[in-house]
């Protein structure tokens, strides 16, 4: 008769189980070092690779890559492409990252203090962002874009305000089933104020669906820059982003510039891409929504 | 043997065809194209908007879309055709139905000779037409587009029939020449007065439009047949003509279709009996439909141009249509902080030679712009165009441009931007109302929404900072550009500088090109409330004067006054030319005449 | 992703029996509120970022002063705001959208005319993508951890990552400019017959706007039926006996669908949002060109009418959404076999 020892399998913490499950998600590892390698790219790039990208060259336009001193070519008035990615992309990502902090922001705050309060306040304000989910988001920044032509301010603002309906509504629905739990109830008891329960407890208990969501709202909003640029509201040159720079590129499909449409597209697609998978890791590490997502 | 030859003979042609089918199903797009395979035949591609929609030689105010008025003159010639077809802006007489004019000796009345032209209903055009035509817009001023306070017909204080082809016009004041009969009496079309002088469709033909609630019930008839488009190509009415053309169909989509006219009695004959105008909801849709090469004469944007291959390659020609236009950007004199600061000429000149017209026409525009140096459009030959204007007073040279600074008493800062040290209104010094310290920097404010405008600005920055004067552009939709432009005059804030509504021409000009209205002091474009007393007077006298070289005083001085910065002038379209169709010269008022065109071989 | 957030955040069960016609009344006063609230938006948009109007925009710069003010009396710009708010409303209860001031017609009959094109492309897209996105969710589930899912994750995700009209472009370029198998323009015409009568040119469209449904779709598919997978029932099913195929077609996936087809409901803003770009891309004369082209042309009642359409249908899809959910589920109807 032999003996089997049967040892427990060694206790992890959740945090230990999330964070093995987030790097057990390749696409989530990628998403991290991609986003590494952008940032290095557009914001350390220019030390090292400097190009004039405010002032224009008429007598070098539209060269293709491997022209003298233009690895990717120049655009329509001279730009060098390469250079042009650099900036472009230092706009896109520090929008997309701006706007979807914004609008989580704002998307939390509404949500919890509409599903905490409840009752005819929770109604008027799920009314607005009902209101906000009928108008599609394309339509309402073609509308703007007839009234308006953003700066990069303004523009973290337009896309803020289009974005926040979804982390209102997430974050309205955890704030309902949170806000009967014992240790709110507990708090009120005590004599703890609404805006207390709300900050000390509800928020901080969501903070798994928030970051989660923030995540896909950065990749969200970086997809709107380049949204806004084909819908007419493009930043003014010399600034650029990446969809400023697709949008122009586009014109020139039939002449065959390929440079000026690519490299933009193929960076705004990474991007996003990785912020999404960022985004999906988490959903693992919080264990958002179950093991399932 | 002789089957199989007539089956080689069969299958050839079949399997053609069925290549072309292929080919067709491939790339061939929607409905609405009309190919013209025969050499009768021609097809034209209209701008993007709204189609051709009035056909009455009276139009109403929103119907005055330049092809509308180029299709009905087709149909009913203007008294005077004005327009630049053979390469110089004047007097078409092929075209027009007047034949001949003379002066009175004081210049205040003219007499007017009609040409043998027949109405298709075998009635003489007659000056009873030209009556017709004059007391309806005249008892009916407001509801006529295009009419303005003082104007044609309230500048006629006499009509006066002398018999059926001649008739007399005495005016209020003496006018110049070219104003007269290009910017006024253009506007009048001989109209069947026998067949449409009535109140009704069953009404009875009569004088009705001498009295003023005569006309008043014509014009309403009239009016009220022409708002129904369905009834274009049927109505009786509209087959009174007397051009070249008439209607053959007329769809409310805005396809048109024009067939030769065989009642014409006139010169100018058609060449290709059958036009079919067709509409398109966008450059884009239109372009399509020109690579897959089913229009004659359509049009391509000007980005486009940076590779014309494709469409050589298709068998078109490339053919850049310059407008009668100038383009600028107007200086806000008015302004509180900076109108100083642009009242200075040295300050103008000193920016207008930081702008490379040339290059920015070819690079940035890929050629679909001209350069523009002043008052009159520079895109035909013309009576007005001063040599000083023609040669260019400002080159683009920035070490001139810098200089004109320095040698006022600025000198270049730390970050590179002028700022003034030698404050004064002496000969060397900055100038009048600039205090010391003041930098070189302007705000432009443009209209988004163009690659070509944008780039264009960006360009200017960046000669502007090689010189030291710091350029902020300030892009908006060009609604809010133009409603920004007016904001001096109603008082409430005036806080632009420079503004640019000049994607497609800041401003398109009757044949005699006037600065009545854009620059003279109190009109609604003078948008900066540019005031210098010289111009003032020959903008007045342009009008006015008998003097045969007013005209080109009036360019040179604005050229080098420089009331606007001049900017390079974009084309109306860029237009695509079957090879084989010869379009003569492309109007740069925006007008076609079809009946020019012509097939100069078999198409292929 | 967030489209699934969203959908999942705004879940709402209906209730059965009597309590179900209070909900629709409810429901249905709420969604009043939320047109009202949607043309306060737009109104308020529109008209105050140009105060004077879109007189010059509209007829020119070269409009003569009283042809601006006839067109301000005719239009009714020369009342305060408030005043036009009120007009607006009125007209729309009276079911007229207004008059197009760049188009010569009443904007009822310009939408009317083109809103149904834009339908035939949205349920066709919706079809081609749903018929693939669901299996391949379900597939993606069954086969979960495994190659084939890490393909099709990743290729989702990169087409979800990818702009919409990028997307779109590169399509043209390789199968139209490249390939020469099918045209790069959309069918033109008139009506739906128009417009099916080409279907060649409806390929690019279509590709375009189901690649980035399938992408949506099929992950949140594949999400549903992982969960459903691991619920009680089905193994107490597969305890019973009962194959695993049997299992999946049985329970799993009619469970899987319910939210699904709510989502469809709540999807309808985001499909109308990606039909302006497929539709501005492939020059479709649809309702999205429409509001492209009178956003461009400032044509103001157009785009009001526009919008108004779309946000009525998504208050009627999101309740008929709901009120499908309830059918279709199971749990809530307490019964499962």
């Amino acid at each position: 008769m032999s003996t089997v020892t049967l040892s427990a399998p060694p206790t992890r913490s959740p945090r230990q189980r999330g964070l093995r499950r987030f790097l057990g998600n390749r696409l989530a590892v990628f998403g991290i070092v991609t986003i590494a390698l952008f940032l290095i790219f557009c914001f350390l790039g220019p030390l090292v690779y400097p190009t004039d990208q405010v002032h224009t060259d008429l007598k070098s336009t539209m060269l293709p890559p491997g022209a003298a001193g233009h690895p990717l070519g120049t655009d329509d008035v001279g730009y060098d492409v390469l250079g042009r990615l650099m900036v472009g992309g230092q706009i896109s990502i520090l929008i997309g990252l701006a706007a979807g902090v914004l609008a989580t922001v704002i998307g939390t705050l509404w949500g919890a203090i509409a599903g905490y309060v409840g009752g005819a306040v929770d109604a008027v304000m799920m009314r607005v962002v009902d209101a906000g989910i009928a108008i599609p988001a394309t339509f309402l920044l073609l509308i703007l874009s007839a009234i308006m032509r953003p700066s990069v301010p303004l523009m973290i603002i337009v896309i803020g305000f289009v974005s926040w309906l979804v982390p209102a509504r997430l974050v309205r629905a955890e704030s309902i089933s949170l806000k009967s739990r014992e240790y709110v109830l507990a708090l009120r008891a005590m004599g703890g104020t609404h805006s207390r329960a709300v900050l000390r407890h509800i928020v901080p208990n969501t903070v798994g669906t928030i970051v989660v969501n923030a995540t896909f709202q950065v990749a969200d909003a970086i997809l709107l820059v380049a949204y806004i640029s084909f819908l007419g509201m493009g930043l003014q040159k010399p600034a650029t982003d990446w969809g400023a720079m697709l949008t122009s590129g586009i014109t020139y499909t039939y002449a065959g510039a390929w440079w000026l449409i690519f490299p933009a597209g193929v960076c705004i697609v990474l991007t996003v891409c990785a912020f999404n998978s960022i985004g999906d890791g988490l959903r693992d590490f919080f264990d958002v929504k179950g093991r399932n997502a | 043997m002789r089957t199989q030859t007539m089956r080689r003979r069969l299958l050839a042609p079949l399997g053609a065809l069925a290549v072309a089918a292929l080919a067709l199903t491939a790339c061939a797009p929607g409905g609405d194209t009309a190919g013209g395979e025969k050499k009768d035949s021609v097809s034209f591609a209209l701008q993007v908007g709204t189609g051709p929609n009035w056909i009455l030689p009276i139009a109403a105010p929103d119907k005055m879309a330049t092809h509308n008025s180029a299709i009905k003159a087709t149909m009913w010639p203007r008294l005077f055709e004005y327009n630049g077809v053979d390469g110089a802006m004047g007097w078409d007489k092929k075209a027009s139905a007047a034949d001949s004019y003379t002066f009175s000796d004081d210049h205040k009345t003219i007499t007017i000779t009609l040409k043998d032209l027949t109405w298709s209903d075998g009635k003489p055009v007659s000056s009873r037409d030209v009556e017709f035509w004059y007391n309806l817009v005249r008892f009916n001023k407001e509801k006529t587009g295009g009419y303005s306070e003082g104007m044609i017909p309230d500048n006629i204080t006499a009509f006066t029939i002398l018999d059926e082809k001649t008739f007399s016009l005495t005016m209020d004041k003496v006018y110049n020449d070219e104003f007269l009969l290009g910017n006024q009496l253009s506007l009048v079309y001989p109209m069947p007065q026998h067949a449409w002088d009535k109140t009704g469709a069953d009404g009875e033909v009569g004088d009705h439009d001498r009295d003023q609630a005569g006309a008043a019930a014509v014009l309403d008839y009239l009016f009220a047949e022409a708002k129904d488009m369905k009834t274009y190509a049927t109505n009786p009415l509209w087959k009174v003509v007397a051009g070249p053309y008439t209607v053959k169909s007329w769809s409310d989509s805005g396809q048109v279709e024009l067939t030769a006219n065989e009642k014409y009695t006139g010169e100018d004959k058609p060449s290709i009996p059958n036009v079919t105008f067709l509409p398109f909801t966008s450059a884009d849709a239109e372009m399509n439909v020109v690579r897959s090469g089913d229009v004659d004469y359509g049009y391509i944007t000007s980005s486009q141009l940076e590779n014309e291959k494709q469409f050589t390659d298709l068998g078109y020609r490339v053919e850049p249509w310059k407008g009668w236009s100038i383009t600028y950007m107007p200086y806000n004199f008015a302004n509180p902080q900076k109108g100083a600061f642009y009242k200075q000429l040295y300050v103008r000149q000193a920016l207008q030679h930081a702008v490379d017209q040339e290059t920015i026409s070819s690079v940035i525009w890929h050629g679909a712009a001209t350069p523009d140096y002043g008052p009159i459009p520079q895109t035909a030959e013309s009576t007005s165009l001063s040599d000083v204007q023609k040669d260019n007073p400002y080159p683009f040279d920035l070490d001139a441009a810098e200089k004109l600074f320095t040698d006022h008493g600025w000198k270049k800062g730390s970050d590179g931007t002028l700022a003034c040290v030698n404050a004064g209104a002496g000969v060397d010094q900055c100038g009048e109302g600039i205090a010391a310290g003041t930098k070189a920097e302007i705000v432009v404010t443009t209209q988004n929404g163009s690659q070509e405008t944008d780039n264009m600005m960006a360009e200017i920055q960046s000669s502007l900072a090689k010189i030291g004067v710091k350029m902020t552009i300030d892009a908006k939709p060009l609604d809010s550009v133009l409603s920004q432009a007016q904001e001096c005059k109603s008082g409430s804030t005036c806080t632009w500088e420079l503004v640019f509504f000049g994607t497609a021409g800041s401003w398109y000009f009757p044949p005699y090109a006037t600065g009545e209205r854009v620059f003279a002091r109190d009109t609604k474009w003078n948008a900066g409330q540019y005031d210098n007393p010289q111009a003032e007077e020959l903008v007045q006298a342009m009008a006015f004067s008998t003097d045969p070289e007013i005209g080109k005083k009036y360019s040179a001085l604005l050229a080098t006054d420089l009331p606007v910065m001049w900017m390079p002038n974009p084309v109306y379209q860029v237009s695509v030319v079957r090879d084989g169709l010869d379009v003569a010269n492309q109007d740069p008022g925006a007008s076609f005449l079809p009946q020019r065109w012509s097939w100069t071989e078999k198409k292929k | 992703m967030s489209v699934v957030e969203q959908a999942q955040g705004a879940k709402t069960k209906a209730p059965n029996g009597s309590r179900f016609w209070w909900y629709l009344l409810r429901r249905i006063g709420q969604g009043l509120i939320v047109i009202l609230l949607v043309t306060l938006i737009v109104f308020a948009l529109l008209h105050l970022a140009l105060p004077e109007g879109p007189a010059v925009g509209v007829l020119g710069m070269q409009a003569t002063q009283e042809q601006i003010e006839a067109f301000n009396r005719e239009n009714g710009f020369d009342l305060p705001v408030w005043q036009q708010y009120l007009n607006f409303l009125g007209q729309l209860v009276r079911g007229d959208l207004g008059d197009s001031f760049k188009l010569n017609r009443p904007v009822a009959d310009a939408i009317g005319q083109r809103l149904p094109k834009t339908l035939v492309l949205a349920l066709i897209s919706m079809l081609v993508a749903l018929a693939i996105a669901i299996p391949m969710g379900i597939l993606q589930a069954v086969r979960r951890g495994k190659l084939l899912d890490y393909v099709l994750t990743t290729w989702n995700f990169v087409v979800y990552s990818t702009p919409s009209f990028f997307l779109g472009l590169i399509l043209v370029v390789v199968f139209a400019q490249w390939l020469h198998l099918v045209p790069a323009q959309a069918p033109q015409g008139d009506t739906v017959a128009d417009v099916l009568a080409k279907p060649a040119g409806l390929v690019l469209p279509v590709a375009t706007a189901a690649l980035g449904i399938i992408a949506t779709f099929s992950r949140y598919m594949r999400s549903a039926t992982i969960d459903n997978l691991s619920e009680d029932y089905v193994r107490t099913a597969r305890a019973k006996g009962t194959s695993v195929p049997v299992v999946i077609r049985r329970h799993v996936v009619r469970n899987s669908l319910t939210p699904v087809i709510a989502m469809l409901g709540y999807y309808l803003p985001v499909m109308f949002g990606g039909m302006i770009v497929v539709e501005s891309l492939f020059n479709y004369p649809g309702m999205g060109l429409l509001f492209w082209t009178s956003a461009q042309t400032s044509d103001y009642p157009v785009l009001l009418g526009c919008i108004m359409v779309i946000a009525v249908a998504t208050v009627v899809g999101s309740l008929l959404a709901d009120i499908i959910q309830a059918l279709l589920d199971p749990r809530t109807r307490g019964e499962f076999s």
